[in-house]
């Protein structure tokens, strides 16, 4: 069971309460027996979407077949250690101006378990320390 | 074990079968943590009772149907309303409402997706 979080902002919506992303240990554990595509796959499917939404179209909006189809039949990228996993949950969940541009301070940040709290009275408060 | 491939699923009659496409069990409250799930590669705890299910394969497209049913230890369920800002073929927004429209946090949360 892995024991990481990823704590992250979106960087277009820098108001809301610092987000925490929770990896599926199914998941983890398929990527660290090496059962997934490229990431980029992932990130043809997102831009083909994104833009579709941008202009508009969304709710009539069909991925390609055969873009599609490379989540299921593109050539594995064979085991990754944990923190490669993680980094690259982190490249197909988070929103990919997190990781993808500078900014003045970090958007995401790995931690332990133990270092999100549990007590949530001040959930949207949270934000992400320096 | 064996793996089994088919485009479409029928019963006897020809009538088609739709098993659920992604699913997830998941503590939406204290440390917030995924109990158990399919084709779901993390969740996103945005805020107080506001989450994210991020699959791991998306679908062809965002117009399927997803089930949401939210509780607390004592089995009570409540309202939910889910946002359709971040819906796409791949994430969808969860927002467990209360009957004031305010989000709270559930101890449980379970997801469907069918398509």
């Amino acid at each position: 069971m892995t024991q990481y979080r990823v704590i992250f902002d979106d960087p277009d919506r820098l108001d809301e309460p610092t987000k925490v992303l929770v990896p599926s240990d199914r998941w983890m554990k398929e990527a660290m027996e090496g059962n997934l595509p490229p990431i980029s796959v992932y990130w043809e499917l997102q831009d083909d979407e994104q833009q579709a939404i941008a202009e508009g179209r969304h709710d009539k909006f069909q991925h390609d077949p055969e873009k599609y189809a490379r989540q299921y039949t593109a050539p594995r990228i064979g085991p990754l250690t944990e923190q490669e996993a993680l980094e690259y949950l982190i490249m197909k969940d988070l929103p990919r101006k997190c990781w993808a541009e500078e900014h003045n301070r970090p958007m995401f940040k790995i931690v332990t378990v133990d270092q999100v709290p549990s007590d949530r009275t001040f959930r949207n408060a949270w934000e992400m320390a320096a | 074990m064996s793996t089994l491939k088919v485009d479409n699923l029928q019963d006897t009659g020809g009538k088609g079968l739709f098993p659920a496409r992604a699913w997830v069990n998941f503590q939406g409250s204290g440390t917030v943590s995924i109990r158990a799930d399919e084709n779901v590669s993390s969740i996103t705890d945005n805020g107080g009772g506001n989450y994210t299910v991020n699959q791991s394969s998306g679908q062809s497209d965002a117009n399927y149907a997803a089930t949401v049913l939210l509780g607390n230890s004592s089995g009570y369920t409540v309202p939910t309303l889910r946002s359709g800002g971040t819906h796409t073929s791949s994430t969808t927004n969860i927002c467990s409402a209360g009957f004031d429209q305010n989000l709270y946090d559930r101890d449980i949360v379970e997801f469907t997706l069918v398509r």
